[in-house]
């Protein structure tokens, strides 16, 4: 592959396509070949027919030889779809692909002026002209190419981590789980029993350990955090401490699945005012402990603190907890008056559908409430739960023995931190933040950070264990390559001329420049393998000194300057 | 001579969306006044103000900067400090004395072809009626 | 004033804190900068005419010592803003802020006539630039013809670049046959002046500078103060004030635009 820009002057060949009578039934291709044959730095000019059929890529590859040309333009239809075929035949020829410059003149020109043939010509011509001035600027280019150390990194041994790190073990490679707590198993391992399934969750917990610890490729670390991981996709320092003791791993890919915890609504409801009054994961523990066996009747509240009253969004997973643990109450003690009051209730899919009706053929209470004015509990002696019941018209209010409070999950402490480490971002409410909500739902914008379970955002077990299986399908992309490859337009950083202000840096949204110290000065240098050529650091910098190679300064002034130029 | 005035209409377009746009329009056979030229680049981050304000200094009547809408940016967050240095030189423009509708910022999607022929078709009926910027300090035009 | 000032910077000179005081000096009848190293000669110390000495700490930057300087409002602001550029180090930096007198601000039609940490001096309020004033009132066309008539007297000295303590930059746009095509006077325009107005335009710190040093009157300062105050209206953003990043920098969600203006 040729990798050096030609060090001649241009020797520019213009091909100019018919396109059939697409553009040829419009805009005069013979006069548009024939205007740029007289441009400054074009050696050949001609037209095609079909550019793209084979008869059209020997022609421009003939010419390449014939002429030694060393720069080409190919006027047609758009480079969104045909670049990369015109590419490679002036690769095979022997050029740099990159020497290589596309005019729209059909989807962008004779498609869209059709009845104006002798306008659309003679913007063809100047669109062409604007091909040849920025041609001549154009350098070769290569795409970085960076090894991938092939090991990863799960941060959180809940059942999220669990399941990812297995996925990349069960490749081959080498994991690090780091858990914070004690134990593996996360946010579960504060629940009895998992629905639908109807599984003890502390059975999933210990399947999932029993094959992370049998795995000969996974290293388990608990009481364990991350103090620091520097670096970028394919080459992580990372630096684990156990107590006062620290290891040092090099690290390919790192996954992100460090969970979320359940709010406890201090100051709401009378939560903390009395012992009767419980969050659901609390409810669950005095279950396991029998401490609720002497209770007759349970009132439970659903949306605690969310949908607008101290955060926006649903937790998604409440009203499930919730029919849950009113079933076992009810299944254990089938006299016990279970109330549950509700807004909506969010039991997707059939076999939770199923669950939602069981509860209420078993006698479960659902009373609904407004969201603009939410139960009141009060703590008077008894407990008193005053409401307006929707269904009733009415004001309503009943005296249980407990109360429970059915309250969302929020991000865990030391979310920020890690989230500065690893320079992924965090989203309004806290949760890592994803690169793009439908297309890239698992990766960070950040190369080699992936993300799953309720880290992300409140969730049940099974989508957080589809995601924790994505989120190493996406890590293993990377690990399996052993290596990545970037952008060739990526951006550069002229050394002499940059004076250090770090503005490029705060604006990349890759973080893929550093401000590093040369030579006793600090400039920046772009991490070609890391940028992904958008060039927004380009006007960021105020001395110039940044320009995006293939997208110069002086390439696009040249393309301005042509239409500047142009005659009326 | 004003009646057949013909402007000269530069668009900045990203790649991934309004470029996109532009294109299809152009497959949906949608026709637009022949007057705009447009600048591909990957993204409307890209586009410096300098170059946008060099090019209504030399008889370029009027200046497109089409990206993705907000939010939907290709590479994030490139359009967001776009829309931002817009606006200021839009306000620059004016306190200068040249007409800031002669610079439009717009978002246009891959899918929105329609949008993009509207837009072109708005914006040279607006420059026509604005006439020549006068743009450049050496005669090249006006 | 100078008295208070000179016997401050004797103290931090004698105390240690500082291996020198940047300031102005007067000998033999001229007034110049001066990096005061010893207490005795600070006697010669004087605070006008108005200098910014801000880009002289940015060529005595790394240093290994802690260094002393006057600053007016304005220098204070640049400052700031050469320290967001990461080209001083505010921490290194002991600051002598005074404050401008009634007739110094209106020399300068200057609207923040101190620094925000006053060590001499009694604030006074800042005036509106007159000229500023002018042009607000005048129409698109009319301010049109204001500025051709302006920027074409422009000589291409590179006087205002030279002067503003912001300007930098190692190689400058202005300078660049690309932007700015040689061998032409005036200048291409408005291009030229907007390179500098459109760089400063999250960075200007209202000193003046440019203007004083223009041969031929171009007053460019306005035209930065009118951006200035669009950056507030817009961003709620106030350069050389606020110590955060420019919202040319930073994303719609760390800094969204006030107005509504896009859909």
């Amino acid at each position: 592959m040729s990798e050096e820009t030609p060090k001649s002057p241009p020797r520019i060949g213009v091909f100019v396509c018919h396109c059939g009578k697409n553009i040829g039934g419009v805009v005069d291709v013979p006069s548009v070949a024939k205007f740029a044959e007289g441009l400054p730095n074009v050696v050949f000019s001609t037209d095609n027919l079909y550019t793209c059929a084979e008869d059209g890529l020997t022609c421009i590859k003939d010419a390449v030889v014939k002429h030694n040309l060393n720069r080409v333009v190919v006027a047609s239809c758009t480079p969104r779809t045909h670049a990369p075929l015109f590419m490679s035949a002036i690769e095979e020829a022997g050029l740099n692909q990159y020497l290589f410059e596309f005019v729209n003149i059909r989807d962008q020109c004779s498609w869209v002026h059709m009845k104006e043939p002798e306008k659309a010509t003679k913007k063809a011509m100047i669109l062409v002209e604007m091909g040849v001035r920025k041609a001549s600027l154009l350098e070769a280019l290569e795409e970085k190419e960076i090894a991938v150390e092939p090991s990863a990194l799960v941060i959180g041994g809940g059942v999220a981590g669990m399941v990812a790190a297995l996925g990349i073990a069960d490749h081959g490679f080498q994991v690090h789980i780091v858990e914070r707590e004690e134990r593996l198993g996360g946010l579960i391992g504060n629940i009895e029993k998992v629905y639908p399934v109807k599984r003890a969750a502390s059975s999933v917990i210990s399947d999932l350990e029993r094959a992370v610890r049998a795995s000969p490729m996974i290293e388990v670390h608990t009481s364990s955090t991350v103090k620091d991981a520097k670096g970028y996709v394919g080459n992580y320092d990372v630096e684990i401490q156990n107590g006062g003791a620290s290891t040092f791993h090099r690290i390919g890919a790192i996954i992100v699945a460090t969970g979320a915890t359940e709010f406890k609504p201090e100051g709401m409801y009378s939560y903390g005012e009395d012992g009767r009054i419980l969050t659901q994961l609390e409810l669950e523990r005095q279950m396991r402990e029998g401490k609720v066996d002497g209770v007759k009747s349970v009132a439970m509240i659903q949306c605690v603190a969310a949908r607008g009253e101290k955060f926006t969004y649903c937790s998604k997973m409440c009203c499930s907890v919730a029919i849950k643990n009113a079933i076992e109450l009810k299944t254990k003690q089938p006299a016990i008056d279970v109330s549950i009051l509700y807004n909506d209730i969010q039991m997707p899919g059939e076999a939770l559908e199923k669950v939602y009706t069981d509860a209420r053929e078993m006698g479960i209470k659902f009373l609904r409430f407004p969201l603009k004015a939410r139960p009141q509990v009060v703590a008077d002696g008894g407990l008193a739960v005053r409401f307006f019941n929707e269904s009733l018209g009415a004001d309503d209010e009943l005296r249980p023995d407990l109360v429970v409070l059915s309250a969302p999950l929020v991000p865990r402490e030391g979310a920020k931190e890690l989230s500065r480490m690893l320079k992924v971002p965090l989203g309004q409410d806290g949760f890592f933040f994803e690169a793009h909500v439908k297309l890239r739902p698992l990766d960070f914008a950040t190369d080699g950070v992936y993300l799953c379970g309720t880290a992300h955002g409140p969730k049940g077990l099974q989508e957080s264990i589809s995601q924790a299986m994505g989120a190493a399908s996406r890590a293993l992309i990377p690990l399996s390559n052993g290596k990545v490859r970037g952008e060739a337009a990526v951006a550069f950083a002229d050394e002499a001329t940059c004076i250090g202000c770090g503005n490029c840096v705060k604006v990349c949204p890759y973080v893929a420049i550093d401000r590093v110290e040369r030579n006793g000065r600090f400039v920046a240098v772009v991490n070609s393998a890391l940028c992904k050529a958008c060039g927004t650091c380009v006007p960021a910098c105020p001395s110039g000194a940044m320009t995006q190679k293939s997208f110069t300064d002086s390439q696009l002034l040249e393309m301005v300057d042509a239409v500047s130029q142009e005659e009326a | 001579m004003a009646d057949q005035f013909e402007p000269k209409i530069l668009a900045f377009c990203c790649n991934w969306c309004s470029y996109a746009g532009a294109d299809l329009a152009g497959v949906s056979r949608m026709q637009y006044p022949p007057n705009v030229r447009v600048v591909r680049v990957m993204c409307s981050g890209r586009i410096r103000p300098e170059a946008v304000f060099k090019a209504l200094s030399n008889g370029i009547d009027g200046v497109l900067v089409l990206g993705c809408h907000i939010g939907d940016c290709h590479y994030l967050t490139g359009n967001h400090r776009t829309a931002k240095r817009m606006l200021v030189l839009e306000k620059l423009l004016d306190h200068l004395g040249v007409d800031p509708r002669r610079l439009k910022v717009d978002w246009i999607s891959a899918s929105e072809g329609e949008k993009f022929s509207r837009t072109i078709t708005t914006f040279t009926e607006q420059i026509k009626k604005l006439g020549p910027a006068n743009g450049g300090a050496h005669g090249r035009r006006g | 004033m100078e008295e208070e000032v000179r016997r401050i910077a004797s103290d931090i000179l004698r105390g240690g804190k500082v291996a020198g005081v940047l300031g102005l000096r007067r000998e033999h009848g001229q007034v110049g900068p001066h990096l005061f190293t010893k207490a005795d000669e600070l006697g010669s110390l004087v605070l006008s005419p108005k200098h910014s000495l801000a880009k002289t700490v940015v060529m005595l930057t790394p240093r290994k010592k802690r260094l002393g300087i006057v600053v007016r409002g304005c220098d204070e602001r640049a400052l700031i803003e050469l320290s967001k550029l990461n080209q001083v180090t505010l921490n290194d930096l002991e600051i002598i802020g005074i404050t401008c007198s009634r007739e110094q601000a209106e020399e300068c039609g200057c609207a923040v006539p101190y620094p925000s940490r006053i060590t001499v001096g009694e604030k006074v309020e800042g005036v509106e630039d007159p000229l500023k004033v002018k042009l607000l009132a005048m129409t698109l066309d009319e301010r049109n013809g204001f500025w051709r008539e302006q920027l074409a007297k422009c000589q291409k000295c590179y006087g205002c670049r030279n002067a503003c303590p912001i300007c930098v930059c190692r190689t400058c746009e202005m300078e660049q046959m690309m932007w700015v095509p040689k061998g032409a006077l005036p200048p291409e325009m408005p291009t030229f002046h907007l390179i500098k107005v459109f760089h400063l335009a999250d960075k200007c710190t209202g000193c003046g500078e440019c203007v004083a040093a223009c041969p031929v009157d171009i007053p460019l300062k306005t035209l930065q103060l009118m951006l200035l105050d669009d950056m507030a209206a817009l961003f709620d953003y106030d350069a050389g004030i606020d110590e955060g990043p420019s919202p040319f920098l930073t994303s719609l969600e760390e800094c969204p635009i006030k107005e509504a203006q896009h859909d």
